[in-house]
């Protein structure tokens, strides 16, 4: 196990890894981040060992830790390292005006488009990518969003986290790239179709009211002290367009039926 | 007395949305949802009336008992001075930042169930 330290945003965060070439190779691509002040582990990332089975090809998965919950499992080395830059993304969110930041994720289904809190994704993905694979909903490689503040739809995040040049060329050497994962990344502003809060409620699905659906997502914005009410008003146009529901907080599966049900309602 | 002529503090941010609202309050970095009454309420409490004149306006409009009307704005003035709406009250300390407003029980939830996610509370 090997373990670094990095200084984002004011907070000192600390990446471990099964891996020692990972760990050279993230010490590397966020040089001008390192800090020397040793820091508590916040992300584990565990790198596939390729292996030797009975000659039968198995699917190797890197797998990218937040404390204990495993926020990715991916065979591309790739995805794995855009998820952890745009979490480490969220480190810096509380200062920028330049977008309405917000825990949230983007998962799509045959051309719609649903915004759903970030704890979601994790959790559904404990199901395994296979049975993932079969219900046709594509999952997000980044961790939050940004929000276009005069338009209310989904941008790109102007990346703030400093990656060393050509870093990211450099983790073929770390992994083998055999892996794909057909996760998305937000390249082009996207308008929401179904925006799913999470509630307290026994019903798998139901609709909710504008309002409370306001009330909810506002409350996954990392920027909100900054942006104060601005940032309210910039996430509305969202509501006001999107179909709103509300899943139960139930098992993965149940939860994962829930969306489902969600993408299939007109 | 601010209590006496209910106020809401000029500071607030109100985003209303179909005929309920969220609240924003800069003080506490929270927001609020306030369900149709609750919003309707919060328009009122401009400091032109007491409680009883808020509520006999409302009732006048809705054809209700005063009586009726009167036992709810009451119970959302209460919440709106608790959440520090009201000028010359401080906000009670809640565990999360943010809170839901309720002006009736009919509804899932308590009517003083504060929902709170990491900035708010709904009325």
């Amino acid at each position: 196990m090997v373990e670094g330290s990095y200084s984002i945003g004011g907070a000192l965060v600390g990446v471990r890894s099964t891996s020692r070439e990972f760990g050279r190779w993230l010490d590397h691509a966020l040089a001008a981040h390192t800090s020397s002040e040793k820091a508590i582990p916040v992300y584990s990332v565990v790198i596939a060992e390729p292996t030797v089975s009975a000659g039968m090809a198995k699917e190797l998965y890197h797998i990218l830790y937040k404390g204990t919950i495993a926020i990715i499992k991916t065979p591309d080395i790739r995805t794995l390292v855009r998820t952890l830059l745009s979490d480490l993304e969220m480190y810096l969110f509380v200062d920028r005006d330049d977008a309405i930041f917000a825990d949230m994720n983007v998962v799509t289904s045959d051309g719609v488009k649903a915004l759903v809190p970030g704890s979601v994704v994790p959790f559904i993905g404990t199901l395994g990518r296979r049975r993932l694979g079969r219900t046709g909903l594509t999952l997000p490689t980044e961790t939050v969003v940004a929000i276009e503040r005069s338009s209310g739809r989904v941008v790109p995040i102007r990346p703030m986290v400093e990656v060393s040049a050509g870093a990211l060329d450099l983790l073929d050497d770390v992994a083998p790239a055999d892996g794909q994962d057909p996760r998305m990344v937000v390249e082009q502003p996207l308008s929401i179709d179904v925006l799913v809060s999470v509630g307290w409620g026994t019903d798998p699905v139901v609709p909710v009211t504008k309002g409370l659906a306001l009330y909810r997502l506002g409350s996954h914005v990392a920027n909100l002290e900054r942006l104060g009410g601005g940032a309210i008003e910039g996430v509305l146009p969202i509501v006001e367009k999107a179909r709103c529901y509300e899943v139960a907080s139930a098992k993965p599966a149940e939860m994962l039926d829930a969306l489902l049900q969600i993408f299939r309602t007109d | 007395m601010a209590g006496l002529r209910p106020k809401v503090r000029a500071d607030l941010v109100v985003i209303e949305v179909d005929s309920e609202a969220v609240v924003y309050d800069p003080e506490e970095v929270m927001l609020h949802h306030l369900n149709p009454t609750a919003a309707v309420v919060f328009k009122l409490c401009d400091g032109s009336g007491t409680v009883r004149e808020l509520s006999e306006d409302i009732a006048e409009v809705l054809g209700a008992s005063v009586n009726t009307v009167l036992r709810q704005v009451r119970h959302v003035v209460g919440q709106f001075k608790q959440a520090g709406f009201i000028e010359g009250y401080i906000p009670k300390p809640t565990p999360h930042a943010h809170t839901h407003a309720h002006a009736d029980s009919h509804t899932d939830s308590p009517p003083d169930a504060m929902e709170v996610p990491p900035h708010g509370r709904s009325a």
